[in-house]
């Protein structure tokens, strides 16, 4: 809460003001959104907890109908939340595919690691936080270093290389056995930060670069 | 790239639980999450004919300021 409410405090006073535009806002739009995200997070939820068929299923139906809705809503909004137009710029729809299928991998590994370290490998709690600190720090520094690079270099080397680097560190992550010391684990989950700090800057600056400045807003937000 | 990270994430987050429930082990989740990560590869690879292109581009224009 403090902190949501410092951000909050600081986009008011760092974010440019704007007219707002009358009935430039897609309701139907945004609750139909709403409504898909919500459902599909609750299946999800549903599905991790091996919850009945009827009860997970009722939910991807619901997310299904919602997404149905919202992309028709979309196609004859005057201004829609999500202009369906990016996506027939190919270098956008691509860098979003990477983006979504590499934070699914992040996902998965993270959740999946901490079972990992704490059930199978007897870390605490704290201790398995350790473990994960270098992937986070990787990040911190290739990021920026990555994001000046691609001024220079084809984006897509840079984050094709990350991406390569970042599947090393799961294969290698994956690997692990109740052998591998801690020394053994920090070193995988680097090398993943590394790959992922490398990959990410690059591709979102591919999102924002494939798209006309009027679209960018709609980039960030996909 | 928000809704992206959001709904990769509990994608990914899900299908930890979905395969844990299903008791699976959990280096298969691993294998997974180097298998999407695989597939963002593939992604990543198949534009760059696009981007070497749009770089080129960018390159020209601003030479020709």
């Amino acid at each position: 809460m403090p902190l949501g409410l410092c951000s909050l405090w600081l986009a008011k006073r760092a974010l440019p003001r704007e007219e707002p535009r009358k009935g430039s806002f897609d309701v139907a739009g945004a609750l139909l959104s709403i409504v898909m995200l919500a459902s599909f997070f609750i299946a999800m939820d549903a599905v991790s907890h091996a919850a009945p068929l009827w009860q997970s299923g009722g939910w991807v139906l619901l997310a299904v109908l919602a997404c149905a809705g919202f992309i028709a809503r979309q196609r004859r909004a005057p201004y829609p939340l999500l202009p369906l137009s990016v996506f027939a710029e190919l270098r956008f729809t691509l860098a979003v595919s990477a983006s979504g299928l590499a934070f699914i991998g992040q996902g998965l590994t993270f959740v999946a690691l901490s079972f990992f370290y704490q059930e199978q490998m007897g870390f605490s709690p704290l201790e398995t936080a350790w473990l994960f600190t270098p992937w986070p720090l990787a990040i911190m520094f290739v990021g920026p270093v990555a994001g000046r690079l691609a001024d220079r270099i084809n984006p897509s080397i840079l984050s094709s290389a990350g991406l390569g680097l970042l599947i090393i560190g799961l294969i290698a992550l994956a690997l692990v056995d109740e052998s591998t010391g801690v020394a053994g684990s920090l070193w995988r989950t680097a090398l993943c930060g590394v790959g992922f700090g490398l990959f990410q800057p690059p591709n979102n600056r591919e999102m924002m670069g494939s798209l006309p400045p009027s679209a960018v807003p709609t980039s960030r937000a996909s | 790239m928000s809704t992206t990270r959001t709904v990769g994430q509990s994608f990914g987050v899900a299908l930890v639980g979905a395969a844990l429930a299903l008791g699976w082990p959990v280096q298969v989740t691993l294998w997974l999450g180097a298998a999407t990560t695989l597939l963002a590869l593939v992604a990543s690879v198949a534009r760059m004919p696009l981007a070497r292109r749009a770089l080129h581009a960018r390159r020209a224009s601003s030479a020709g300021q």
